[in-house]
This record gives structure tokens, C-alpha cells and sequence, in this order.
């Protein structure tokens, strides 16, 4: 159930939704939240490695790492996105959300209209700034002003509550950007096992 | 001085220019010292330096060295290299000291983790500015004030308490506190007015001076760098440390040098240093930290104290950055986060419902990114409503 602007403002107040820092009520509308952009990216450079492995089956480990480097921007500075470039960012505010509650994220409607794509699920009890990966498909670059109300999020209740920790998070509590850690996935391990075997390679796990 | 080894100076500046000249700031005050810096160099690009004199060939020496300095240290300070957020705490500290924002802090990252140290370079060679205010005729009206941080902990809140002792240190240069204290302290030893109790007090910071010959020697042969000098400019930036991080620094410090129980020639031992500033915290009316507070206010006219306001919080607990109202109170911020970490982390635990147990990798990792939000969000909060209400 979408949940609207009365009872987001009732969460806000009893703290359930903790949203630090909210520079506005304007923020809050009747059917959706306004998040702005953080100060801290993350951008692909042309580093050693020649790709991003989402994949343990190279002897040759590439860490993601390597392949990104970190610039930060002051508020109201601002950072150029580039033609098809996919930036990591992270909202200005940082939150938490109810045991009950999770969010669809997309960009607001000015920046969809600039060629700016995100899609992203916050999941109940999130605590963090939400993390950003932007693509800009247009074919001229944008210049983002750091602070803006670029996205929105709409927020629907559960039936019942959910533990956002009831297992190990590789994501929690962040305030920068952090890169993928796709190489920590259990189910890479056991697909680099089976692929491992079927290549007689060494049965032994990574 | 021959002019071709100036040329060769001046050379390995402009390779190294032509990286940094594109250095882009984000604070407009180390924009306009990087602008100042350009037009020198443009100016000495123009000179001919195979005609110059001697002495226009170290005038120009001591140039080429500013220059090199200044850019060790600018460009070490983009906001992307040093975290804002503790140089923001580290300047309202300052602004504590020294109300006019005639200073820059700036850092040089270095590799070494334990090498936090303030780098008096230009500060001891004050007449570069003006020599280079007479030769191109540029002002610089900000000074910088120029701290080493280790480049594996430049993100790291926990550590960064030593560096209110390392501002401590632009301070005793800046007003020439521990040169006071040094005639004081052996004036009044050679007084011969000191209770024993007091005489003990001293005794016990400097065991030294226990040696009456010795203390004689000191007070005939002041030179800056000499042992006792250095021990008490070392008390007095732990003092003005511990205003803002309580014991928080010297108990970081003791773990580094292995609580260190002898001195040397720059240090006095760790175990001292952590006895002087609990006698302070626990306002103990010592001897020798009252004859410190007493110094200090007579020649800077700020009194040592408190000077962080705390506050009672469980947010970090909660995986929440604090709200901090006032600037005060971004001191405190460090204090908390140390008392977290020294906790058990079962509170954290318990408050977020977890079903794992905290990696202290990850306890490390959530503490400093609450500290940094928790100072963010106020600079940020105080900017917004700044410009927000003078354009409602």
C-alpha cells in the first residue's frame, strides 16, 4: 500500500522514518519523497584491468576497486555527467526506514526529461544514504548541482515487519559510495565451483 | 649559489606545476592562494636567471622553495584528498584562537602511519611573503597552517583526535607560548621560591631538571629544538588538545609509542604526557598545569578549558549521525565515537536487532561514517539555512 503525505509526516514524527538531514518540508509530497544528491562519487577511470569482473572464474582476480576513483563536490558545486557514463552516488540524506516499509526509487520528472535513468528498491530497515548509480543516456553531458532534489522515492508498508538485519549486510550504515561487491556473492562461489569442476581445474573453493 | 642550479630548482617546479596548476579547489580561499602562486610563477618565467646576482639568485632560492611547499600542501587539500568535514572542526577550533580567518589549514598526506606532525616550514620563514611582496609585488593575505596526516588514516575520525594536538602547535608558534613558559618554569625554579610540592610537580614532567646544573644550562643556552623546549611544547599541545578531545589523543598516543615510559629528545614519555592532561581534566590544581593555564591566558587572552559541549546520545548506537546544533559540539562528536568504539558494540547489537556479530572491521567502518555524516549534516544544514532564509 503506497503510503501518502499524512502518514509519512505521523512516521517522520514518531522517528520510524529518520531522515537526516531534511532541508525542507517541501521534501515530503502527497505521494512521494524528495531526495537530493550527495556530495561523494565514484567514477570509472581507465585503470590496469581491462574490465569489471562480476565473475570469480579468472585466475587473474580484477578487483572493482581499482577500477574507480572517488571525487567529492561541496553543496551547490557541481559534477558533469557524461553520454552513457554510470556514476555511484549517494543521496544527501541519510535514513532509516521502518521495519514495514520499503521504496521504489526513480528519478524526479525534470531530470527523467535530461536522460537521467535510476531504478533502485530501498528494503525495509535500510539505514544509510541510499546508494546511486546514474546513467545519462542522452548524448550531451548534464551538469548535476550537488544538493538538488534529483530523485523521489514512494514508499509502501508491508503486512508485517521484516529484520533488515537478520543476516549479514555487505551494505550498511554508508554515507559514501561504495563499489559493487558482487565478488562476495555466495552464489558466485558455488558457480565458480561448478565451473571450476567442469573444467577440471581444481576442485578446491576460491 | 651558481644560476644554473637555480634553473634546475626552478625546472623541477614548473614539471611539477604543470600537473598542479590544474588543481581545482572547492574552498575559494586556497583558490586565491593557488592563483597567487600562478602569477609568481608566471613572474619568474619572465625573469632571465643566468644574469642574476648571488644574492638574487637565493632571493629567488627561497622563492622556488615557497612555491614548492605551498603546492606539497595545496595540493594535498582538494576535497576529494582530506576529508572537509575535519578540517571544518579543526577551524572552528582555530576560530577559538584566533578570530580572524587570516589562515588555511592544509595538509600534506604522507606515507608514513604515524606520521602526524605540523610542518613549521613557512611559518618559521615569514619573510618569504614579504620578500615576495616586495620582488613581484604580491600580497598573500592568508598564511597557511600545515599539518602532515598519515595518507592511510586521512579518512579516519578515530585518529584524527592528534590533530588538534598538531593545531596546538601552530598556536604555541603563532603566540610564542613555550618560549614564555621556559624562562618561567626555570626562573622559578632558580627562585628558589618553589614549595616542595611544587618543585616535585615540576620534577615529575621534566625529571630532568631534577639537576640543578642542568637547569642552570637551560636557562643560559635557549635555543629552540633543545629538550626541555621541546617537552614543553609538547605538555602544552596536549593541554590544547585535550579541550576539545578530552584524553582521548594521549591514550591514542600512549598505544602507538607502547606507553612509552622514558623520553627523548622530542618527546616527554607517554606516561607523563597522559598524567599532565588527566591532572587538567580532572581539574586537579597542579603546579605546573596551572602555571601552563596562567601563561596562556596572559599572552593569548583565551583561558584553557573545556571547550567541547557535550552531549548525551545513543544515535551511533542507533547506526544514526547525531544532530549537532552548535559548532561546540562537533568536538564532542570525536569523543563519542571513541566511547563507542571502546564499548563492546553490544548496544549496537541490541538497538539494530542484528542476528550476526559486528566485524570490528565493520564497527570501524560505521563509527567514522557517522562521525562524517554527523559534521555534513551540520555544515550542510548551516549552509542551506543561511542562503535559504536570505533569499525568503
Amino acid at each position: 500500500m503506497n503510503i501518502l503525505k499524512n502518514e509519512l509526516q505521523e512516521l517522520l514524527k514518531s522517528q520510524r522514518l529518520v531522515i537526516k538531514p531534511l532541508l525542507s518540508n517541501d521534501q515530503i509530497g502527497e505521494l512521494t519523497i524528495d531526495f537530493r544528491l550527495g556530495y561523494n562519487f565514484l567514477v570509472t577511470i581507465q585503470g590496469k584491468n581491462p574490465f569489471l569482473d562480476a565473475s570469480l572464474n579468472s585466475n587473474d582476480q580484477f578487483p572493482t576497486q581499482s577500477l574507480f576513483q572517488e571525487t567529492r563536490r561541496m553543496l551547490g558545486e557541481t559534477f558533469l555527467l557524461h553520454p552513457h557514463q554510470t556514476i555511484l552516488t549517494n543521496s544527501l540524506e541519510y535514513i532509516k526506514f521502518p521495519d514495514n516499509v520499503y521504496a521504489e526509487l526513480s528519478m524526479r520528472s525534470s531530470y527523467l526529461r535530461l536522460g537521467i535513468s535510476l531504478s533502485a528498491l530501498v528494503q525495509p530497515g535500510y539505514t544509510g544514504c541510499m546508494s546511486l548509480e546514474l546513467t545519462n543516456l542522452n548524448k550531451v553531458p548534464i551538469n548535476l548541482t550537488v544538493g538538488a532534489p534529483i530523485f523521489q522515492a514512494r514508499l509502501y508498508k508491508l503486512g508485517e515487519s521484516l529484520n533488515y538485519f537478520s543476516k549479514k549486510r555487505k551494505y550498511m550504515c554508508q554515507v559514501r559510495p561504495i563499489v559493487s561487491s558482487v565478488a562476495e556473492d555466495s552464489d558466485l562461489k558455488v558457480l565458480n565451483a561448478i565451473w571450476r569442476q567442469a573444467n577440471y581445474i581444481d576442485t578446491k573453493s576460491p | 649559489m651558481e644560476a644554473k642550479f637555480l634553473q634546475l630548482h626552478f625546472s623541477q617546479l614548473q614539471s611539477e606545476w604543470a600537473t598542479a596548476k590544474y588543481n581545482n579547489y572547492s574552498d575559494l580561499r586556497k583558490r586565491e592562494y593557488h592563483e597567487k602562486l600562478s602569477k609568481i610563477i608566471s613572474l619568474l618565467e619572465a625573469e632571465d636567471i643566468s644574469k642574476f646576482s648571488p644574492l638574487e639568485i637565493k632571493q629567488r632560492f627561497y622563492v622556488v622553495f615557497f612555491l614548492f611547499k605551498s603546492l606539497e600542501f595545496l595540493n594535498n587539500s582538494t576535497s576529494s584528498s582530506m576529508p572537509f568535514e575535519i578540517v571544518a572542526v579543526l577551524e572552528e577550533a582555530l576560530n577559538d584562537w584566533i578570530p580572524t580567518r587570516d589562515y588555511i589549514i592544509v595538509t600534506s598526506l604522507i606515507n608514513n602511519n604515524i606520521g602526524f606532525s605540523y610542518d613549521t616550514s613557512l611559518m618559521l620563514m615569514d619573510f618569504i611573503y614579504k620578500e615576495i611582496e616586495i620582488l613581484y609585488g604580491i600580497k598573500f593575505e592568508k598564511r597557511l597552517i600545515q599539518i602532515n596526516v598519515p595518507n592511510s588514516t586521512a579518512r579516519d575520525y578515530l585518529a584524527s583526535v592528534v590533530l588538534y594536538h598538531e593545531l596546538g602547535h601552530f598556536i604555541d608558534r603563532k603566540f610564542e607560548i613555550s618560549r614564555v613558559l621556559y624562562i618561567e618554569i626555570l626562573s622559578a625554579i632558580l627562585s628558589g621560591k618553589l614549595s616542595a610540592g611544587e618543585f616535585n610537580d615540576i620534577v615529575k614532567y621534566f625529571p630532568y631538571l631534577a639537576n640543578i646544573n642542568l637547569v642552570k644550562w637551560f636557562h643560559a643556552n635557549y635555543f629552540p629544538g633543545n629538550k626541555f623546549e621541546n617537552h614543553i611544547a609538547e605538555y602544552l599541545c596536549d593541554l590544547f588538545g585535550s579541550q576539545y578531545i578530552g584524553e582521548y589523543s594521549n591514550r591514542y598516543v600512549s598505544y602507538l609509542t607502547c606507553d612509552e615510559a622514558t623520553d627523548n629528545v622530542t618527546h616527554p614519555s607517554s606516561i607523563n604526557r597522559s598524567s599532565f592532561i588527566m591532572d587538567f581534566l580532572t581539574g586537579n590544581k597542579k603546579y605546573l598545569v596551572e602555571k601552563y593555564k596562567q601563561t596562556v591566558l596572559l599572552i593569548t587572552k583565551e583561558e584553557i578549558k573545556s571547550r567541547a559541549e557535550s552531549f548525551k546520545s545513543e544515535d551511533f548506537e542507533n547506526f544514526l549521525p547525531v544532530d549537532i546544533d552548535r559548532p561546540q559540539q562537533l568536538h564532542f562528536l570525536f569523543a563519542y565515537g571513541w566511547k563507542v568504539w571502546l564499548d563492546d558494540w553490544n548496544k549496537m547489537r541490541a538497538y539494530n536487532n542484528l542476528n550476526f556479530d559486528l566485524t570490528q572491521e565493520k564497527v570501524y567502518s560505521i563509527i567514522n561514517g557517522l562521525i562524517e555524516k554527523s559534521i555534513g549534516n551540520f555544515i550542510v544544514r548551516t549552509e542551506w539555512a543561511k542562503q535559504a532564509s536570505a533569499i525568503s
